[in-house]
């Protein structure tokens, strides 16, 4: 999985979560909270998407950086999962990949 | 490894809280006052609305108190001062009851509201004709979680001297530090915190008689302390809070619970009773998933969220005073205790019913 396409693949959930944005609004530079006003709520169905799809990740020290004033941009987020995501991923060969490419369509962010 | 089991455990002998006498639903505080100070935040209501909170206490009108703008740090502690002698002493003075003052050897309290020199435990033990012996250990500032260093103070008193009684009372009147800074993180803190007084009074009673603190435990995930804080200001204590955080304590409670329940023998499963500290709402959906519990396994705590907001630290011993109440919690059940804060610092106590 190459960057652009974890790109592609969180700017889809984002817009799929909070249904209010436009595309785009969903720059690698805007941050979630302030820029794209997600609250807790849109956060979680993120994230809970996130931990679906990307499996095997653990987002603390995402979290932490995430958590300074406006750090918690999208690009910020591409980076960490680009870094750390299973070596599987990479290969395209096990369900990982097949649930990333899956969820590529947007959900109702009621429904996540 | 068998743990040895003591002879006698810390067991609780009473428990009571008390509230100031206004309550507003949350539509009542966003329409008279919440509704001016946020309207440049986009979605205010329906963060306020999705707390989970249905109404709260307040030691004071803040739709009347704060309606000319802020106020100085120290006119809001002397309210502190004036509500919370009143209403923590309420606590207090239910939770003694008919028990006999003459054995209360010890005196705990926190509060995150306010400070005062000699504090409401010395008034309020004077109040209560308690001993002028007693030993008193005031637990200022640390968070949502203060309760559980107020619990360990009283079982570590109770294991020391077992004829004693001691009171562990937490308190809060967070109402007193709301300000007007338009923000979305400021909206969800305005939107959760109420306040509260409760009081535990503890004894000691041989093993598997009555309601039993077992063990409690404590970690603090240092590389999070940005996430949560409670900072003085010249107009006011101010938190602040990561949307984050829900986040983080779910991708730790596994661990952390192994390690409170495994040298009992135990483990999640074993769970009967879960009194989390409902910090919000993403806090205990968050725990609930993780833990796999449905709404109902922490009934009590939604109910708290619900009828009283986030109460800070007293915001657990509501949770438990509810479970007695309402759960009829059967003999031997175990009940965990959770509680989280500025560390972030995540708490807990295993509780045997």
């Amino acid at each position: 999985m190459h960057r652009q396409e974890i790109l592609d693949h969180v700017r889809n959930i984002i817009l799929a979560t909070h249904t209010g944005l436009f595309p785009d609004d969903v720059s690698e530079f805007a941050s979630m909270t302030y820029d794209l006003g997600m609250d807790s709520f849109h956060l979680e169905s993120m994230i809970s998407r996130l931990k679906d799809e990307v499996a095997n990740i653990e987002f603390t020290p995402w979290y932490i950086k995430a958590s300074r004033r406006g750090h918690d941009t999208v690009g910020s987020l591409v980076d960490f999962i680009d870094e750390r995501q299973p070596r599987s991923l990479e290969c395209g060969e096990t369900r990982g990949e097949a649930a990333f490419t899956d969820g590529l369509e947007p959900r109702d962010s009621e429904a996540a | 490894m068998t743990p040895v089991v003591p002879e006698r455990r810390p067991t609780l002998l009473s428990i009571a809280s008390a509230v100031p006498p206004l309550s507003l639903t949350q539509d009542e505080i966003y329409e008279g006052l919440f509704k001016d100070w946020f309207k440049e935040v986009r979605n205010a209501q329906r963060i306020i609305q999705n707390t989970g909170v249905r109404r709260r206490f307040f030691a004071w009108d803040p739709r009347v108190e704060l309606k000319q703008g802020r106020m100085g740090v120290g006119d809001r502690v002397r309210v502190y001062e004036r509500v919370g002698l009143q209403v923590t002493g309420e606590s207090v003075q239910k939770a003694l009851g008919e028990l006999d003052r003459s054995r209360v050897g010890a005196f705990t309290m926190t509060t995150n509201s306010g400070y005062s020199g000699p504090g409401l435990d010395l008034f309020i033990a004077k109040k209560l004709g308690l001993p002028s012996s007693i030993r008193r250990t005031f637990v200022g500032h640390m968070g949502c979680f203060a309760a559980f260093p107020v619990l360990r103070t009283a079982m570590d008193s109770v294991a020391a001297r077992p004829d004693e009684y001691v009171i562990a009372n937490a308190s809060e009147y967070s109402s007193l530090h709301y300000h007007d800074t338009p923000d979305p993180e400021q909206v969800v803190i305005h939107g959760l915190f109420g306040d509260a007084a409760c009081t535990v009074v503890m004894g000691s009673a041989p093993d598997g008689e009555g309601v039993q603190f077992l063990r409690s435990h404590t970690e603090q995930l240092y590389e999070t302390h940005e996430l949560m804080g409670w900072h003085m200001h010249n107009d006011g204590f101010r938190m602040n809070l990561s949307p984050y955080v829900p986040f983080v304590l779910a991708e730790h409670v596994d661990g952390f619970l192994e390690k409170l329940l495994a040298p009992e023998g135990l483990h999640a499963g074993d769970i009967k009773h879960w009194l989390i500290h409902p910090g919000g709402p993403k806090i205990l959906e968050g725990l609930g998933r993780q833990l796999k519990l449905d709404k109902s396994r922490m009934r009590a705590s939604w109910h708290v969220l619900s009828e009283y907001g986030n109460c800070g630290a007293t915001t657990v011993l509501l949770v438990l005073e509810e479970v007695l109440r309402a759960d009829n919690p059967q003999r031997g059940e175990y009940g965990v205790m959770m509680g989280f804060g500025p560390g972030l610092t995540v708490e807990s106590i295993l509780v045997r019913f």
